[in-house]
């Protein structure tokens, strides 16, 4: 096993079975994920793009151990993906950004809370009020977030200061790998700039592997360093982002580079 | 065919004793010609979705209340122009559907889930004319298989059983089976992905070519308003900040809020340098922007100075023989 490989994933696949009717008797099979394999590596960006229901968060969801793989094998570091093992704790090491910064931040409990969590969870600090502040006041500063920001309330801020809560949350374990569900695909232009800049210096300065998944080619062109494109849950090409921006090989890649294109600015 | 908006004032209030208004729209004026595709860019919160409800009267009657201004349309079959603010409630229910139309930003929640989609859009047509229901049905198919949905074997089905692209030309034949002389159209690509919303959009531009219809287009996307639309309003804060011919505006952006923005998109052209910094508009957009005495961008803007604290009118500006602009920002001598 390459030194260098932080996530490999061969032939995974998930299929949903259903039935047509209340009465019928022939199960029905829609593969949302067949067969896909690739590796991703140390300090990379790799990202997943397609549109919606080829499969991408289905994929993330199986990375996160959040629903159970039909077949196939999950590495982490030579290891396989096992979310029962306690003591190798892959939950730390693996954190996911959402998509929607509305939905995934709970309502009732206030931001230090939000964040110090899963530090508290993973025992990095003590369940003390004292620290639980203190802790998230640290972490909320490297996203670019004020001290005050921690007695609020979800409601009380904006989608960007939101979104970077999540950020704070996901990053306050020191995770090695970090998937990015369409992190700014629910704010506005103005401010997912910010949100991009911000995960652009958190690359730089903590060393982290992101899988970056999206439907924007713009983004994959200025975050990645190799791309996936995915279609009806197989993988169609994966190449380095530049090799692929000057000449897509696969047809559905370059419908989707036409299409973009039409729409460019 | 004409669409005129002068000078429209409306009021939003949060506290009516305490007379905590806002003005979410700030004398406006715009107007969209008959065939002409006309966009509303801004970001959340800007007040743009309002407008779009506004011009119907739909705007929330308790909270909000429009101050002053004139909305004048004039239709084919009509004689004179009529002023939708002067209607009376029956009358308004005249000009809905029938002469402005609108399709809401998010087919998966304005479509009623219980009815099949069939009845949705005859109810539409029997409301507003003396038909019989097999006529109107007939006009409702029609107008399925016109966007592309067979329109016999989907006439019964119901919203869930329809993805997010069909949702929305569903919302677009209901909009359209009326044969409106104007479309308002309030995001709606934005809850779809990229090559679904290049089908919506392809579609509202048939449309325009087939039954000259004049479109009011609100979206937060630039690269969306450069496809479909021949001109364009900047809104920030309630206020147009800078209009003219969409190509214009995108080559050469005046307003200092709208070369921000475009800078702050990454691009796909050759010459764009990766993983570089974004440029980003700091801060966001807050009530106070709303205030009145001073530019409604001046916390945001990178070349503000003191000569900003006052109310920035709207300049025109004609330069080098190109179609007219106009800008709301002090510093901009000429173009």
């Amino acid at each position: 096993m390459d030194e260098n490989v932080i996530l490999s994933v061969s032939g995974l696949s998930k299929h949903y079975k259903y039935y047509k009717t209340l009465f019928d008797i022939k199960k029905n099979v829609i593969k949302a994920l067949d067969g896909v394999s690739f590796e991703v590596f140390k300090n990379e960006i790799f990202a997943v793009v397609g549109e919606t229901g080829c499969g991408k968060s289905t994929l993330a969801k199986l990375i996160l151990g959040l629903t159970e793989k039909t077949a196939g094998e999950i590495y982490f570091k030579g290891e396989p993906l096992d979310y029962g093992n306690k003591k190798k704790n892959f939950r730390k090491k693996i954190q996911i950004l959402f998509q929607d910064p509305y939905s995934s931040l709970n309502p009732k409990k206030k931001i230090y809370k939000i964040i110090s969590y899963p530090a508290v969870k993973n025992g990095i600090i003590k369940n003390k009020k004292k620290d639980r502040i203190g802790f998230a006041v640290e972490q909320l500063e490297n996203v670019g977030l004020s001290e005050s920001t921690a007695f609020s309330y979800p409601h009380m801020l904006s989608g960007g200061q939101r979104q970077r809560v999540g950020i704070a949350r996901c990053l306050s374990v020191r995770p090695e790998l970090l998937i990015l569900d369409e992190p700014v695909s629910a704010l506005d232009v103005s401010i997912s700039a910010q949100i991009l800049n911000l995960l652009t210096d958190l690359h730089r300065k903590n060393g982290m592997s992101y899988i970056f998944i999206t439907h924007d080619l713009k983004l994959v062109r200025h975050l990645a360093d190799r791309v996936c494109v995915m279609h009806g849950g197989k993988i169609m090409e994966i190449a380095e982002t530049d090799a692929f921006f000057k000449a897509p090989v696969h047809p559905y890649s370059k419908t989707l580079m036409e299409s973009m294109k039409l729409m460019e600015v | 065919m004409s669409l005129e908006i002068n000078g429209l004032t409306v009021e939003l209030c949060a506290d009516k004793q305490n007379d905590k208004c806002i003005n979410v729209a700030d004398s406006l004026f715009l107007n969209v010609d008959e065939g002409e595709v006309v966009s509303i860019v801004g970001e959340s919160g800007s007040g743009k979705s309002f407008l779009g409800l506004s011009i119907l009267r739909l705007n929330p009657p308790r909270v909000s209340k429009i101050v002053s201004g004139e909305i004048k349309i004039k239709c084919k079959s009509q004689v004179e122009e009529i002023d939708i603010l002067k209607l009376k409630p029956d009358e308004l229910a005249g000009v809905r559907g029938r002469l402005i139309s609108m399709i809401f930003q998010d087919p998966n929640t304005s479509l009623n889930p219980v009815m099949k989609i069939g009845e949705q859009i005859t109810e539409a047509v029997l409301a507003h004319k003396k038909v019989s229901k097999k006529s109107a049905k007939d006009m409702a198919v029609k107008y399925l298989n016109s966007m592309n949905i067979d329109g016999e074997s989907r006439f019964g089905s119901y919203p869930y059983e329809l993805s997010g692209g069909m949702r929305q030309r569903v919302m677009i034949a209901m909009a359209m089976v009326l044969e409106p002389c104007f479309l308002i159209a309030d995001e709606p690509t934005t809850a779809l992905d990229v090559t679904t919303s290049l089908q919506v959009l392809k579609l509202i531009k048939e449309l325009r070519e087939k039954s000259n219809i004049g479109v009011i287009f609100i979206t937060h996307d630039l690269t969306v308003a450069r496809s479909i639309s021949d001109r364009t309003y900047v809104f920030y804060a309630g206020q147009v900040m800078e209009s003219g011919s969409t190509e214009d505006i995108i080559n050469n952006p005046a307003h200092p809020y709208t070369v921000s923005l475009i800078k702050s998109v990454p691009s796909l052209s050759a010459d764009y340098v990766p993983k570089q910094r974004l440029f980003t508009i700091p801060g966001f957009l807050t009530k106070d922007d709303f205030s009145k005495g001073k530019c409604r961008f001046y916390s945001r803007c990178f070349k503000k100075g003191d000569e900003c604290l006052r109310d920035i009118p709207l300049s025109s500006f004609k330069g080098g023989g190109k179609s007219a602009r106009d800008v709301r920002c002090i510093k901009i001598k000429n173009l």
